[in-house]
């Protein structure tokens, strides 16, 4: 059996404002977590047909675009392998399942911000067990 | 875990029907499923068997092959073919030591899952969960008594004619096509190597038997799900040993 220890982790959250996900931003740092590791995912294109905003969230707090920008710039519009858009490819990518990508781009496209912590097992397990609560969701996804 | 409109209801439509949950009260179980989070695990991920010392997991969709491999020879043998509503290594509820498992999701898997220290509280405090979670242990035990028995005294045919007749689904009379098939729970569209690692044998081995029932008329197979279209020749098969398990579905 050629099978793979699940490499790909992240967990995810939706909050409905900037203000939300700013306090779970500072929660997390507070925490000591490496927010290279954090990203945030927004609509930041209101007339685009597919959510695309997708910011990296650095040492200083402070949000700027990722590479990944770019090239999401381009294919904003198209359906790729799949039938996702190109942040559900992102997503797909990330470890997501199809049956999620669906509602996080449909989270987006509604406004809302997803905060994304991807990497190692227990950065991630550390990230859910400050953002979880019973308000609060959080979903942890393996791949 | 938030009351999502959706998914909540959905986990706990689920947990409503899952041995485990069953017939527990309302308030109980959200109370219980508040506890909870939500995790999906990717086809075809091992899990590390680590994650199981610390939460309690439930699966809500797909289905989940708990192994042991021999990491010198390769050789696995699959303990537990877990669906929506099973619970995963149960034991670590009650016994805290880590043991050797390999977990691998056999599709993308949704599942809900809970601190270890909280799922042991209920069974400390709610006897009504009790009264689920013993006899489906006890399921589990007499499952791996089934397992070892037939792995020392059985042939891979026989195991093979068992296994499959474990997996019968209930039987409907509204389900029932018109050729009286009985469909096959979780492993009906199973590849020959994961049927083989559940009887402890190879694929080649498998395959031949399987080939042999197919000609004879003894299963089915339609768009790679497998069907049992004639039952009392498998149950021959499967000697004696089952002919109680015949009687049971009989009278139900």
């Amino acid at each position: 059996m050629n099978k793979a220890m699940s490499k790909k982790n992240s967990c995810i959250s939706i909050y409905p404002t900037h203000q939300a996900t700013e306090q779970a931003l500072e929660d997390l740092q507070k925490a000591g977590l490496d927010l290279k590791q954090v990203f945030i995912a927004s609509k930041v294109y209101r007339s685009d047909a597919y959510p695309i905003g997708f910011y990296n969230v650095g040492e200083s707090r402070c949000y700027w675009e990722c590479d990944v920008q770019t090239n999401l710039k381009r294919t904003a519009n198209a359906v790729i392998n799949g039938g996702f858009s190109a942040f559900g490819a992102m997503l797909y990518n990330m470890g997501i399942p199809r049956s999620c990508i669906k509602q996080y781009e449909q989270a987006v496209m509604l406004g809302q911000n997803l905060l994304i912590v991807h990497g190692d097992s227990d950065i991630v397990e550390q990230a859910c067990k400050i953002l979880h609560s019973e308000s609060q969701q959080v979903t942890v996804h393996r791949a | 875990m938030k009351r999502d409109p959706v998914y909540y209801r959905h986990c706990k439509d689920i947990l409503t029907h899952s041995p485990l949950f069953a017939g527990l009260e309302d308030e109980l179980l959200d109370d219980m499923l508040s506890l909870f989070r939500r995790d999906t695990w990717r086809r075809g991920v091992q899990l590390d068997p680590a994650i199981f010392q610390e939460r309690f997991y439930l699966l809500i969709e797909g289905r989940l092959e708990v192994m042991r491999i021999n990491p010198e020879t390769g050789r696995s043998i699959t303990l537990f073919l877990l669906g929506p509503g099973d619970g995963i290594d149960m034991a670590t509820l009650l016994y805290t030591q880590p043991h050797e498992i390999t977990p691998v999701a056999l599709d993308d898997v949704a599942l809900i899952s809970v601190p270890i220290p909280d799922a042991r509280a209920w069974i400390d405090r709610h006897h009504e969960f009790n009264r689920n979670f013993l006899p489906y242990l006890g399921e589990q035990m007499r499952q791996m008594e089934d397992l070892a028995t037939d792995l020392a005294l059985h042939d891979t045919m026989t195991r093979l004619a068992r296994l499959i007749l474990r997996h019968v689904a209930p039987h409907h009379p509204e389900s029932a096509n018109s050729r009286h098939h009985h469909p096959l729970k979780l492993i009906n569209d199973l590849h020959d190597d994961a049927l083989a690692r559940m009887v402890g044998s190879v694929r080649q081995v498998v395959n031949r038997h399987l080939q042999h029932w197919r000609k004879q008329g003894v299963l089915h197979k339609h768009k790679f799900h497998t069907e049992v279209a004639d039952l009392e020749v498998l149950q021959e098969y499967a000697g004696d040993a089952l002919a109680h398990t015949k009687q049971q579905k009989k009278v139900s």
